[in-house]
């Protein structure tokens, strides 16, 4: 009986993925395209070769990442939409570093950098965990109102005192190679961010299935008024899990510039804020399946623009194709636990 | 003056899409379904306002088509939180994405197909003149220079209003906010209520969405709701879950966006990046003076199980 | 006796983890009050519940005035005429008293609400029953008494001929109760009939026709209240089976352990809920805390764990003062809570059994160290406290919120229990569970005292306060009324002292 409601459980995901590919696939015939052949291009743009699959990864990392950061929150029963802000705020204080800071060898300079954007990402998130905490600020609106500031104050910065040149298009100056990931493959694109990420999902697991600390932000999150009559600081834990969650959303943005990009630009981030919501409620915020799930919506993303290259398909339809996705899990899961509270009543009778 | 009247006319302008959106909030909220969909419902009620103003040629059954696909997507929402009992801020959350996604897509291939990659005027609302009225001065530019989206805002803030507070339903809509076990004992359709609550909600951020895109600025780009949609939710919670406290809180919140958009125009020197974040920062603040226990209803963003079935 | 007017024949209805009914048949007369009497979690509200409409029968049939009829709905179930006041009072406290009682009436007609229409017809009900009730003040505002009232009005304006009553006298001092059964008596005079719910057996006796007893979801039987006696229907109600935990008064109290001084505590809207209470708890003594519902012992409980703010006075626990420590601190202390609502306060529902006994032990170097926890030891203390517990399923990886009420509460027991509290702190800690967890619990907590833990029980249930009880606070509107010795006071006079009478005013020693 256990054993039928885990593989249900595992199932889900993996029936929302098929129901949203059988879905956009009747919407690519209906705009005149073979689905069959447009899948094609899709597989091929995303895992077709070594280049494609390492840009692939190259695109997953952000994505677990922000999964994480919005999954970490989850687990604490709160809601961090603003992953896209901790992001730009890790992305330009690491840009920051990795600009300015200089004289230092790579040993110092490259973690001082990491270090700086999840710090960045921290504090912007130690906001919206302030609000909520202090007043009860609906953290949802708390974190997009901040979103929205993140990215125009970083504009403004980029337009202003970090510009490389006024007469140019707003960016940076480069940063230093000493703050930079290494390239993992000659002639890839893939760099060091990627054992960075795997790292974040191991140590995501270990919290939440080892730790004490994980043990509490779950009670926490399941039910606050009896984590707070067995002695637990329910404030606390929410302001941990929602500033751990920030410096996820930090090393997001740090590891984008120090690993990818190399300088800051405007508009760099494809909403990797939001698509990071998608891989967590599709991953069932476990690391696993986040992991499993960054990999899939950056392989998709990769995949659209390909597809948008060969055909007429605009690469927007994944974006669709991944809202119908977090659709089905969450009408799935709803529908599961409606299904095993009649498994439970049959059981009685 | 003339300082005066362009903020005030341009405060009403940032209002409207606020407090039609919010009205949308009051009547879910009062049903207990708490709607932070509103951005995304607003998004698609912009994008298939343009798109069926386009096809229909009259901006009038522009806005009726954003109100049927906007009644479609509170639908979905609708099922997933009520019938499935999902938690409502994660049902938001994806129908937030999935309606950028669907109007970026749409406008990609209106774009392509329709306007050969060029940007399409649409035809949208003028002014309504009313006589004598509007040649008043400063009065006539204030209260009666606006397109007619905006006097039927007003009349819908009093309609709803009325409906809440002077109805019988009104009265079993509020009742099912507060303790939807009550409402229930009476026999009522708990369920039925919430569906057309977050409906209609859906419909007002179709009509909220189709007057941004139709009135202000005549066109659809993406994105462009930019966040009015969670300003709207903010302005339901400043505005104490009532129509008239929504309209209010949406003219404050329109006044932070009319002087910081002036702000921009008479070059201070100040970044406008930075002039850009005050409504969204205003916003946190109001939230903070907000006393949110007072008017909240109590039953706000929990599902309904009467029994598991 | 007047004819059957309605009759429930082999109703049954399960939930998910609960047989709630199983095969009930009742029948009810025209002008009777019908006692439904039955422990807690006997399947009385349940079995109410489907007549009212509100939830459907798995099987089984209801009959009104010998035809066969579906309620489907309140509604339905209203325009047969049967009405209830739930035990949880159904009323919107941000409404006025008027809103509340024609809530979601004749919304067919005109849309508009006139309230004034209804006015005039709601007193005249009002009137004639002699309900005190102020028809434009909020709920929120009234006494639990003027509220249950309302409930009356509400359900009478529907034009109810048959009234099920749910536990009313419950949250009610003795004063109003005896004005309830006067207006239950005048429903009787108009032809009303009437179903009352409880399980104290005086009343029943003193007013009611007939009695019918369930026990476990099942009828046991139904005796004309003339032809039996309170110790034949406890027996019946209790089944003969069930041993009950022998109080016997051993002196094992030791040095005092907890001391209050004075304390006092105002809610969030900064009414004083706890007034100057003043206590002493010895060592291997257990204290009762006696009072009707919502009089302030809850957060008095509260306070004393640390988890309600003290806004006067001092608590000391072994002569140091606790006064606002945190509950951390307080579990360090070796304090323990039974907190008053399992579901919300004492357990996490998604969270394994395991999980939840771990829940204030994770700290414990045998179950964490460096912030990792310790799975195996972990496992074999939840095997361990299951196993002496009696805890069903028996599987640590069972979740909680599948398991019943009393295998609920049991997860709470073992969880303070085992950690062989010093000071222990129980808020009605059997509310709601069967007969056999009941006295599993009791037995335990008698257990613990003679292992010299310093314990204070809130109950509101006399027969749970004098079973297991050596001594006796009682409290009233937040105000302490009196201590007494258990052996040495009757019932009746902490009934009394419990709706404000003082103890040096009470005829108790």
């Amino acid at each position: 009986m256990r054993l039928r409601q885990k593989l249900i459980a595992a199932a889900m995901p993996a029936l929302a993925i098929l129901a949203a590919l059988l879905i956009v696939a009747v919407m690519i015939a209906g705009v005149g395209e073979s689905p069959a052949e447009a899948y094609r291009i899709l597989a091929q743009g995303a895992v077709g070769d070594w280049r494609s699959l390492t840009d692939t990864l190259v695109k997953t990392v952000p994505l677990i990442f922000t999964g994480l950061s919005f999954a970490f929150a989850a687990k604490c029963n709160i809601w961090n939409i603003g992953a896209e802000g901790q992001l730009y705020m890790g992305a330009v204080a690491s840009t920051a570093v990795g600009v300015y800071c200089t004289g230092l060898p790579a040993l110092l300079h490259l973690p001082l950098a990491l270090l700086a954007g999840a710090l960045a990402g921290g504090l912007w998130a130690s906001i919206p965990a302030w609000l909520k905490v202090r007043f009860k600020i609906n953290e949802v609106v708390s974190t997009i109102m901040l979103n929205y500031t993140a990215i125009l104050v970083v504009s403004a910065l980029v337009y202003g005192p970090m510009i490389e040149d006024p007469f140019k298009s707003p960016q940076t100056c480069k940063i230093l190679p000493t703050a930079r990931l290494p390239v993992l493959f000659e002639g890839t694109k893939l760099h060091a961010g990627i054992l960075l990420a795997l790292l974040a999902c191991v140590l995501y697991h270990l919290i939440f299935r080892h730790m004490l600390f994980g043990y509490r932000v779950s009670a926490v999150g399941k039910n606050r008024e009896a984590a707070r009559f067995s002695g637990i600081s329910v404030e606390r834990s929410i302001c941990m899990s929602m500033i751990i969650a920030g410096v996820f959303g930090g090393l997001a943005g740090a590891i984008e510039m120090l690993g990818t990009n190399g300088l800051l630009i405007i508009g760099f981030s494809p909403e990797y804020g939001s698509d990071g919501i998608a891989v967590a409620l599709l991953g069932q915020l476990e690391a696993v399946g986040i992991f499993l799930s960054a990999f899939l919506l950056g392989a998709l993303r990769l995949g659209a623009t390909a597809l948008q290259r060969k055909t007429d398909i605009p690469q927007q339809m994944i974006t669709i194709m991944q809202g119908i996705i977090v659709l089905f899990v969450i009408a799935g899961s709803a529908i599961g636990r409606i299904l095993q509270n009649r498994a439970a009543k049959k059981e009685v009778k | 003056m003339e300082f005066i009247t362009y903020i005030l006319t341009s405060a009403v302008r940032s209002a409207i899409p606020l407090t039609l959106a919010g009205l949308g909030g009051v009547l879910s909220e009062r049903a207990g379904i708490m709607n932070l969909a509103l951005e995304g419902q607003m998004l698609m009620g912009a994008f298939f306002g343009v798109y069926f103003s386009y096809a229909t040629g009259s901006p009038w059954l522009g806005v009726l088509g954003a109100m049927l696909v906007c009644a479609l997507v509170g639908l979905v929402m609708a099922v997933l939180s009520i019938r499935l009992c999902a938690n409502q801020i994660v049902v938001a959350t994806a129908i937030n994405l999935i309606s950028v996604g669907i109007t970026g897509y749409c406008l990609k291939m209106f774009i392509t197909n329709i306007g050969n990659g060029t940007v399409i005027t649409v035809p949208s609302f003028r002014a309504v003149s009313i006589p004598v009225l509007s040649s008043l001065p400063f009065l006539g530019e204030v209260l009666f220079s606006y397109k007619p989206l905006t006097y039927v805002t007003i009349l819908l803030a009093v309609l709803i209003h009325i409906y809440l507070y002077k109805t019988k339903l009104g009265l079993v809509h509020r009742s099912i906010g507060e303790n939807p076990l009550v409402a229930d004992t009476l026999g009522i359709n708990v369920n039925l209520v919430r569906y057309g609550a977050v409906v209609a909600c859906g419909v007002l951020c179709g009509i909220s969405g189709a007057f941004m895109s139709l009135s202000n600025l005549n066109q659809f780009q993406n994105g462009m709701v930019s966040g009015r949609g969670f300003i709207a939710f903010a302005a339901v919670i400043f505005g104490g879950w009532s129509p008239f406290g929504v309209l209010g809180a949406s003219v404050f919140f329109g006044l932070a966006d009319a002087i910081q958009m002036r702000m921009q125009a008479m070059q201070t020197g100040i970044s406008y990046h930075l002039l850009q974040c005050v409504p969204y920062l205003c916003t946190l603040v109001a939230l903070v003076f907000a006393r949110k226990s007072a008017a909240c209803p109590a039953s706000d963003g929990l599902p309904y199980r009467k029994e598991e079935t | 006796m007047g004819k059957v007017i309605l009759e429930m024949r082999n109703i049954c209805k399960t939930f998910p983890g609960v047989r709630a009914n199983h095969n009930v048949c009742i029948d009810l007369r025209e002008g009777e009050v019908l006692a439904l009497l039955g422990e807690n979690g006997a399947g009385k509200s349940v079995l109410m519940s489907i007549l009212d409409g509100f939830y459907q029968p798995d099987s089984g049939e209801i009959y009104i005035d010998g035809r066969q009829v579906r309620l489907t709905s309140p509604q339905a179930a209203i325009a047969r005429g049967i009405g209830m006041i739930h035990q949880h009072f159904m009323l919107i406290p941000v409404f006025t008293a008027l809103e509340n009682i024609i809530l979601g009436l004749e919304l067919k007609g005109d849309p508009f609400l006139r309230r004034e229409a209804y006015r005039s017809r709601v007193q005249e009900i009002i009137d004639r029953y002699g309900l005190a009730v102020d028809l434009d003040k909020r709920v929120a505002d009234m006494s639990v008494g003027e509220q249950q009232r309302v409930e009356i009005v509400k359900t009478l304006f529907r034009s109810a001929s048959i009234l099920i009553l749910d536990e009313p006298t419950a949250v009610l001092t003795p004063g109003e109760s005896r004005d309830l059964f006067r207006v239950i008596k005048q429903f009787q005079a108009d032809g009303k009939s009437v179903i009352f719910i409880s399980h104290k057996m005086d009343e029943l006796m003193e007013f009611s026709d007939r009695i019918t007893i369930l026990r476990q979801g099942e009828v046991i039987t139904t005796f004309d209240t003339a032809q039996t006696s309170i110790k034949e229907l406890a027996s019946t109600m209790v089944g003969g089976d069930v041993q009950w935990a022998q109080n016997v008064h051993e002196k094992t109290a030791g040095d005092i352990r907890l001391r209050l001084e004075d304390v006092c505590i105002r809610d969030q809207r900064e009414v004083e809920i706890v007034k100057h209470v003043s206590l002493e708890v010895r060592a291997g003594e257990i204290l009762a805390v006696a009072g009707i519902d919502g009089n302030g012992q809850n957060e008095l409980a509260e306070g004393i764990l640390g988890l309600r703010h003290i806004t006067g006075g001092r608590i000391y626990a072994d002569g140091e003062d606790i006064t606002n420590a945190s509950v951390k601190s307080l579990l360090e202390r070796g304090f323990g809570f039974v907190p008053p609502d399992r579901k919300s306060q004492g357990l996490v529902l998604d969270f394994s059994i395991r999980d939840n006994l771990l829940l204030e032990e994770m700290d414990r170097p045998a179950y964490s160290s460096r912030g990792f926890l310790r799975h195996r030891e972990i496992l074999r203390f939840a095997k361990e406290l299951i196993g002496k517990f009696d805890i069903r399923p028996a599987n640590p990886d069972a979740l909680v919120k599948n398991c019943s009420g009393g295998n609920q509460q049991k997860v709470i027991v073992a969880r303070v229990f085992s950690r062989r509290p010093r000071v222990l702190v129980a808020v009605n800690p059997v509310r709601g569970i069967d007969i056999n967890a009941t006295e599993f619990i009791h037995r335990r907590l008698l257990e613990q005292r003679k292992d010299g833990a310093c314990i204070i029980v809130v109950s509101t249930d006399l027969d749970e306060v004098f079973s297991i009880s050596d001594r006796i606070a009682v409290i009233c509107q937040g105000e302490l009324m009196g201590v007494c010795d258990a052996a040495a006071v009757t019932p009746e006079d902490i009934g009394l002292m419990m709706t404000g009478v003082r103890k040096e005013d009470a005829s108790c020693g």
